[in-house]
């Protein structure tokens, strides 16, 4: 068990900035996400906490050593790479005992083989031990993947991407396989991914990338529900969440919120939102609002809610998503039912109950 | 428009031969004049062959195919009037966006007025008018295939085919494309076929599913049916997510009362009369319960059909997953995000009758929905 640390990490490949100025540090046995899109430097963080790349600028420390000179085979860090970077034609028993050759200090023979028959059993592939790695579906793959970097018990997991390619299925079981595999292990985990909900189900913290910058980093419920920005805010949640810009006005000693060029739509805040909006009168914020959030009606409810016609409705899973027009806007609202609602048909929205999330006009979250 | 309709199609490959596979087995279809059907399965499961002959680039080895009243199994895909996107876009690399969608109305000789509000009329309503005057090799993957879509749709075509159109692109612009296309089909109400192997895909654009595997069709129905009435294991394990609980039960009979008591789990189901008749008349002591994810509500120990401790719980924004460990079993239930539990709680399940199916573990075939 270790912790690890990044400090002002830097990484210029050429002329394109792969990382800006990142910091963080992990805590003794913490399961970290790092979540972003396609490009957003994910992978090249976990490359810097490995050793496989040099940061241009900035330190990287383990338990409060400083590592960055140090080579990736010396700092007792296990990775799994997104393609499983297996021997194809060797056994998976082979596999798993290549780790040790790397090591300075192997254990024995005898407690090699205990030790890859313990993980093997873990992740349930003891029965595949003598099968050629080509042989196997990608779904068995990446479970030897996950075994080999066990076996030589790391201070530090490295994960990248490790259920991109299973199918959905699986990937429910393997999330409650991990689940399990960090609770059992207690080793300080670093993994990458651009599917917010394995994010959610798995981090202890997440870390939001983007553009090589850190955009946030909080527990599960801290980035879905108090993202630092619209950017954190559109990363997590399906449908995606509905960001508008509103009027902020004080109206006979009341405050009120008006969709900018649709005045008809307009409502009362309260609460904590409320006296953050409060600070605000007479400017532009943009208020967003998550799909399920929104109290709807087929019939009309009360004076706060905005009447407006159905565009288009889709199955939604086990709900339904309807997609209305706000003013000039597009809004996503998920049912609570998979109850059929006719395209074109009148809805009621009263957005006065739905949890506010606040960010100015360039984006960031609203204090 | 038109309707299409299948009568016990077949597709043998190597037909005659040693080698022969039988990639599509007698599959009966009707599409009504403007319906929007889904054909969902997992790869290999015959899907792309039965689009592959609709659209004439597949010899029928066997039955008929009509669009309309027309049988079409002698005609050549032009004579046809389908229209088809496909997986691999097939652009034209040398021409630009608006070049490769006006390409069919050209070799038609369309007049250029035409042409131009048509091209604009389906850019705009797929939002990729700015890539008009863009190369397909400038272009992500997802765009081109939105490309290769509009393309498909700019002629008013029979039947319009979409084989795997959302493939290359990433979760979130596969919902907003998605819906574009849904829009504007439902604007020319063209009949549309999609190949698919994304259930969230099939559920959310079609109003029928088809569900193929190996060759054969499981069952055609909408989504409500595949989710609250499915006609076997593998359309009611292969259709929603978190997939199903299957939940080994033995078939038991007392003096007082008739029910399901679980092998491998804590807890039992009672069953009605009408159920146990349904039991009774398949010949079966064990049978497979099925009950979805969604369908479980939490409750105390004492009161669920079934009893376990929480293993773990997952916050997934939108909602909830509960893992409980039941016994050697274990089982899953979709909760609001918020639920207050934690590890080792324990918990009881329970779960309204209706939403409760049974099936035949050897034949994998439902025996009732509703217990």
């Amino acid at each position: 068990m270790a912790r690890v640390a990044l400090k002002n990490v830097t990484v210029d490949y050429g002329t394109t900035v792969a990382l800006k100025n990142i910091s963080f540090e992990t805590e003794d046995g913490e399961f970290l996400v790092i979540l972003g899109p396609a490009g957003a430097g994910k992978t090249t963080t976990l490359k810097v906490a490995a050793g496989l790349v040099k940061p241009t600028r900035g330190r990287v420390f383990m338990d409060g050593e400083d590592v960055t000179d140090k080579p990736g085979n010396l700092r007792n860090v296990a990775m799994t790479f997104e393609d499983y970077a297996l021997y194809p034609t060797f056994s998976v028993r082979q596999n798993l005992e290549n780790p040790f050759g790397a090591m300075e200090n192997p254990p024995t023979k005898e407690e090699q083989e205990a030790k890859v028959m313990e993980v093997a059993k873990m992740l349930q592939i003891d029965h595949l031990l003598d099968r050629r790695v080509d042989q196997m579906s990608g779904g068995q793959k990446q479970r030897v993947s996950l075994a080999r970097s066990m076996v030589r018990q790391p201070q530090i997991f490295l994960f990248d991407e490790p259920l991109s390619h299973v199918d959905a299925k699986i990937r429910h079981a393997m999330r409650a396989e991990l689940h399990r595999l960090a609770s059992a292990m207690a080793t300080t985990t670093i993994y990458v991914t651009h599917d917010y909900v394995e994010a959610l189900s798995l981090g202890d913290r997440i870390i939001v990338i983007d553009k090589g910058e850190i955009r946030q980093i909080g527990t599960p419920h801290e980035i879905y529900h108090k993202p630092s920005c619209e950017f954190v805010a559109n990363v997590v949640g399906q449908p995606n969440i509905n960001i508008y810009p509103f009027l902020v006005k004080q109206e006979n000693g009341n405050l009120m919120v008006e969709l900018k060029d649709t005045p008809q739509c307009n409502f009362s805040p309260n609460g904590e939102a409320g006296s953050v909006l409060a600070k605000h009168v007479g400017g532009v914020v943009h208020i967003g609002f998550r799909p399920q959030d929104i109290r709807y009606s087929l019939t009309p409810i009360n004076s706060h809610a905005f009447s407006t016609k159905i565009e288009l409705y889709e199955l939604w899973g086990r709900r339904g998503m309807v997609m209305a027009l706000l003013g000039e806007h597009e809004m996503r609202v998920l049912t609570d039912t998979d109850t059929r609602i006719d395209i074109g048909s009148q809805i009621w929205l009263d957005l006065s109950k739905a949890p506010l999330y606040l960010f100015d006009e360039s984006g960031n979250q609203l204090t | 428009m038109a309707s299409v309709t299948l009568e016990n199609v077949w597709k043998i490959y190597n037909h005659g031969q040693k080698n022969a596979v039988e990639a599509v087995r007698d599959v009966n279809l009707t599409v009504q004049d403007g319906e929007f059907i889904a054909f969902l399965g997992p790869s290999g499961c015959g899907k792309t062959s039965i689009l592959r002959m609709i659209a004439g680039l597949e010899h029928i080895s066997r039955g008929a195919i009509r669009i309309g009243d027309i049988v079409v199994n002698n005609l050549s895909p032009d004579q046809r009037n389908i229209a088809m996107a496909f997986e691999t876009y097939a652009l034209y690399p040398h021409m630009n966006v608006r070049e490769n969608m006006s390409f069919c109305l050209r070799a038609r000789n369309w007049e250029t007025e035409k042409i131009d509000t048509r091209v604009n009329e389906v850019a705009q309503a797929l939002h990729i008018e700015h890539l008009l005057e863009k190369r397909p090799s400038e272009l992500p993957g997802g765009q081109q295939q939105l490309v290769s879509v509009a393309r498909a749709m700019i002629r008013q075509p029979n039947v319009f085919l979409l084989d795997e159109p959302f493939s290359h692109s990433d979760a979130s612009q596969r919902v907003i494309i998605r819906t574009e296309i849904k829009r504007l089909v439902n604007k020319t109400h063209t009949t549309t076929i999609l190949v698919t192997h994304d259930q969230h895909e099939a559920v959310a654009m079609a109003d029928r599913i088809m569900v193929m595997n190996f060759a054969e069709v499981q069952q055609v129905g909408t989504a409500a049916d595949l989710f609250h009435k499915p006609a076997n294991m593998f359309v009611a394990g292969f259709v929603g997510e978190p997939a199903i609980n299957f939940i080994k039960c033995k078939y038991a009979k007392t003096s007082e009362q008739v029910s399901l008591v679980c092998s491998e789990m804590l807890g039992c189901f009672p069953i009605s009369q009408e159920a146990a008749q349904a039991i009774e008349a398949a010949g079966v002591d064990e049978v497979m319960v099925g009950i979805r994810p969604q369908e479980f509500k939490v409750t105390t120990s004492d009161k669920g059909y079934i009893q376990g401790s929480v293993s773990f719980f997952e916050f997934l924004g939108e909602e909830g997953h509960l893992i409980v460990d039941s016994n050697e079993g274990q089982v899953t239930a979709v909760t609001d995000p918020y639920l207050d539990v934690k590890e080792g709680d324990s918990v009881g399940l329970i779960v309204e009758r209706s939403e409760i199916f049974v099936f035949d573990p050897k034949t994998e075939k439902a025996i009732c929905h509703g217990v």
